[in-house]
């Protein structure tokens, strides 16, 4: 793999004379995308390229700070110009409740950190993707009952560059892509509709070693769709695996567990008593291969895990420079430049820095494999998929519709359900019944799913609203 | 400000260079200005909206689309773009010409609102939610109040190889107020939200009554108790109806699912779907929507579009080629998020035509159930047929009177049991869209979309969310 160091930052740092202190965010981006039926091609998008800077200046205003932030991907003299001066402009307009902040100094030119770049991908991204998408389809060749009924592989080459006027000037490459796929079960005798089965995952590399045995489970999920029936409702022993804790607890962690979260006054109090003392959840950017991992923060601060609850109580709070600030501490090296729900996720230097809970660990437990878990369970749910969780940051909630989920009979998973709503707090303060509060056991082996590493999860009490509906 | 209008000679230049390769090829320039404006106990911010224009070429290559994008329109960005997709169109025979009719018109849509919020300062923007925000924390035991102001005029220029240009400015505006209280580690919320294609009026209602009743609203949420589990009868608020249509006959009727054979609708066209008093419409020109437009980004002007009309499934949301590989016509619906990502089958604002029945009317007839108010997301299921809908909070219905206010819900069930069990649809003072609302499709792509109607009666599952 061959790149020049990233210089966006530094090119706009020697081009305009800011006055101290001042952060420039810079990203050159590439982008490719494949979109699929069951079929054929529908759309072969990219090479889209951007390449773009978020200029942030910080300036006094009494025993506040005023924060101007301006992004533009108009590099030339005059656009840096206009660019400088919308950010003065929004620096004058602005209040943030701090005054002393440090900013980073200290990563490298090159920063080196967990593994976030694929060689492969990075050298040759159209093919990879390419790739990728003959790896999903092949095992569904000859398959009579299940096709592709929409899909899509998007990937991205970014180089990161940050430069600030505390003499930082770290850069480093990165490869993200995402995955969508919709398996569509159908055709045998006079029977039921056909039953669609989603998957989407963020991942970092486009490897076709283990997409044959996931594309294969996934065709019986949607076989399953097809198949099930909708669970009975009342309050159950619920499990989660990991790929639906991940559409879980990052969101609705993302705000009360974090900077954010304490200024606004909605923070949890540290040490306070959410989950069992076996629930250990941390904050962990080193993660290899996690989405959201990266050798130095959004701000240039070297990461390091943070444990968000620790045995089962409040920890410690996500910080960036800003919000460390406000409360007369350093960061903990958790700036992201993400819009946790909305647009534009794959380019960042638009978006303002915001303290981060992901990428996101819960800790292991003792009660072995999935089929462990259940023993001793006579009647129960496994959530396998649930339309949209939603978490609420703010009310710490989630729920939604059950694509599909198995009943759990005699410690068993038995025929699959589908319809109805399960959800409830996700944590509570009070002892009332949420899913951390609840959990009964902890899954020995971990799977990394988007931006979330956990076993799964057996919980006591969430709510399952099924029946039929009506005809 | 820059204009896009300036930049038709190079685009139509990069169009050219790939007629060889192409039986037909377009461009959609892109570019916003605007401000966003936030203040919370986090501050107060502003922001000028981000310097990004650019353009995205797309060229048919026989039997799929190939496309690329460039982040500058200077004559080298948008050069090495048509490189690009010279080098990706050489790889197959340039085939027949996509399918449906191409857009020809010679059309510029620039409507300044009377009452521009454009013309705000960034220092006017946020003192307009600073006192937004007082209002709402004036009220004992409001502990925090977020309030933003969006102003936002996205620019579009399409060009493409049959010689249209098309041109049209769309000044949105979005606002919200959003009271929260915390006791014991519990959270109250309600909120104000507000958006749509205009200026100063569109932030009318954001009173201060309208702020503290909200606010009060937030508070009461902590005695709110959990909803009821299982099948009930509901009454859906206009906004949440909104949702139903855009769920229920929003996606389903999007074209492009019918060409992937992803639509349990398909085979239902032209049937009988619900109560001959249920009408849904997809409504691009709709008047100050929040999901209105001129054009879409083929080209092809916005227009209402029936899709159910009085129970029976006449309509579906087409673009260029959909309509052509169906026998249909364009229907306006052809959307890009901006030049950066990719182009689909769309809605606009999407509603349940409003009914004759009174709110309480329909109270009444639901005798015993739930009424939710306020969404806040919604999914479709397009194959299985199945969506889910939550709100922020609801009231259970006894005998015929709302009581109890429970805390958030999610609904869910089979579309075609939940519209075919409607019982009433009632009457609106006024047909509004809800604002500030953005629809994904695929893994991301959001876009404004506005939905709205009367209130609905009917049957679904509901449970905590």
């Amino acid at each position: 793999m061959t790149t020049d160091r990233p210089d966006t930052a530094s090119r706009v740092r020697d081009a305009l004379h800011l006055e101290a202190p001042w952060e420039i965010y810079g990203q050159r981006l590439r982008r490719f995308e494949l979109y699929f039926d069951g079929t054929h091609v529908e759309t072969v998008r990219g090479p889209i390229t951007l390449e773009g800077v978020g200029i942030r200046v910080f300036r006094p205003r009494g025993s506040s700070l005023g924060v101007g932030l301006h992004a533009t991907s108009d590099l030339s003299p005059e656009g840096l110009r206009a660019a400088h001066r919308f950010a003065e402009a929004n620096a004058k307009a602005g209040t943030f409740p701090a005054s002393q902040f440090e900013l980073p100094s200290k990563a490298p030119k090159v920063a080196r950190g967990p593994e976030v770049c694929s060689a492969p991908l990075w050298e040759s991204p159209a093919e990879a993707v390419e790739a990728f998408v003959h790896a999903l389809l092949a095992p569904l060749e000859g398959v009579s009952d299940v096709r592709a009924s929409f899909g899509s592989v998007r990937a991205t080459l970014s180089e990161t560059s940050i430069a600030n006027s505390e003499g930082l000037d770290t850069s480093y490459v990165a490869t993200e892509a995402e995955l969508e796929l919709a398996l569509a079960a159908f055709g045998g005798p006079e029977g039921p509709p056909p039953g669609e089965y989603w998957v989407n995952r963020e991942m970092r590399t486009l490897e076709t070693g283990p997409v044959s045995s996931w594309v294969t489970a996934w065709a019986q999920r949607a076989r399953d769709v097809r198949r099930a029936r909708p669970p009975v409702s009342g309050t159950m022993p619920v499990a989660f695996p990991p790929s639906q804790l991940s559409e879980i607890l990052p969101q609705a962690m993302a705000l009360r567990f974090s900077g954010t979260g304490r200024l606004q006054r909605m923070a949890l109090a540290t040490g306070t008593a959410i989950a069992p003392s076996a629930i250990t959840i941390q904050r962990d950017p080193t993660l290899p291969w996690a989405p959201g991992s990266a050798p130095v923060d959004d701000e240039g601060a070297l990461p390091s895990p943070v444990a968000l609850v620790d045995h089962g109580a409040t920890g410690e709070l996500a910080y960036d420079v800003l919000h460390a600030a406000a409360f007369d501490r350093r960061t903990n090296g958790a700036a992201g430049r993400l819009e946790v729900f909305g647009p534009h996720a794959w380019y960042r230097f638009v978006h303002r820095p915001v303290p981060l809970v992901t990428p996101m660990t819960v800790a292991c437990g003792p009660d072995g494999t999935e089929e462990e878990l259940l023993e001793g369970i006579e009647e129960g749910l496994w959530v396998d998929q649930l339309g949209w969780a939603n978490p609420d940051p703010r009310a710490g909630t989630f729920g939604g519709e059950l694509r599909v989920g198995y009943r759990i009979h005699h410690g068993k998973l038995a025929e699959p359900v589908r319809g109805g709503t399960v959800g409830g707090p996700v944590y509570s303060t009070d002892g009332s019944p949420s899913l951390l509060g609840g959990v009964m056991r902890i899954g020995s082996r971990a799977e990394l799913v988007g931006r979330l590493l956990a076993p799964s999860l057996v919980v006591k009490g969430p709510v399952v609203a099924g029946g039929s509906p009506p005809a | 400000m820059f204009d896009l209008r300036s930049a038709e000679v190079e685009l139509r230049s990069a169009l050219r260079s790939v007629e060889r390769h192409t039986t037909f090829a377009e461009a959609l320039a892109q570019g916003s200005t605007g401000t966003t404006v936030r203040t919370s106990h986090a501050g107060s911010s502003g922001e000028f909206a981000p310097g990004l224009r650019g353009a995205a070429l797309r060229a048919w290559a026989g039997n799929h689309w190939v496309e690329v994008a460039a982040s500058a329109l200077t004559p080298q960005a948008l050069t090495e773009a048509a490189a690009s997709l010279n080098d990706r169109l050489s790889k197959t025979p340039a085939g027949p010409a996509p399918p449906g009719p191409p857009a020809t018109l010679h059309r510029e849509e620039v409507h300044p609102p009377a009452r521009p919020l454009s013309d705000l300062s960034v220092e006017e923007a946020i003192a307009r939610v600073q006192e937004y925000r007082g209002w709402a924390l004036a009220v004992p035991g409001i502990t925090e109040a977020h309030a933003f102001l969006i102003t936002e005029e996205d620019a579009r220029l399409y060009v493409n190889t049959a010689g249209a240009f098309e041109f049209q400015v769309l000044p949105r505006v979005a606002a919200a107020v959003a009271p929260v209280t915390v006791e014991n580690g519990r959270v109250g919320q309600n909120w104000i939200r507000l958006g749509g294609m205009g200026g100063e009026e569109i932030l009318q209602p954001i009173t201060e009554a309208r702020v503290r009743a909200v606010a009060e609203g937030a508070k009461a949420m902590l005695g709110a108790k959990s909803p009821p589990a299982g099948p009930r009868t509901v009454v859906l608020d206009p906004s949440t109806a909104g949702v139903l249509a855009h769920e229920s006959f929003g996606h389903g009727t999007e074209a492009d699912q019918f060409i992937r054979k992803r639509s349990y609708l398909q085979p239902l066209y032209g049937k009988m779907v619900g109560p001959e008093m249920l009408s849904i419409v997809d409504e691009g020109s709709f008047p100050g929507g929040w999901g209105s437009l001129f054009f879409d980004d083929e080209g092809t002007p916005t227009r209402r579009n029936l899709l159910v009309d009085h129970g029976r499934f006449v309509g579906v949301l087409h673009d260029r080629v959909t309509a052509g590989q169906l026998g249909g016509q364009p229907t306006g619906n052809a959307r890009r998020s901006d030049f950066l990502s990719r182009l689909w089958v769309r809605m606009t604002n999407t509603y349940v035509e409003p009914g004759e029945l009174s709110r309480e009317e329909l109270l009444a007839e639901a005798r015993d159930g739930i009424l939710l108010e306020e969404p806040t997301s919604g999914l479709e299921d397009p194959l299985g047929g199945q969506m889910q809908i939550k709100v922020l909070r609801g009231y259970r219905i006894e005998r015929g009177k709302t009581t109890q206010l429970v805390s958030g819900i999610a609904l869910s069930g089979r579309v075609l049991d939940v519209l075919r069990a409607v019982r009433g649809v009632s009457r609106v003072d006024r047909l509004v869209m809800d604002g500030a609302a953005y629809c994904g499709k695929g893994q991301g792509d959001y876009i404004p979309a506005g939905s709205g109607g009367g209130y609905v009666l009917t049957e679904a599952i509901v449970g905590p969310a």
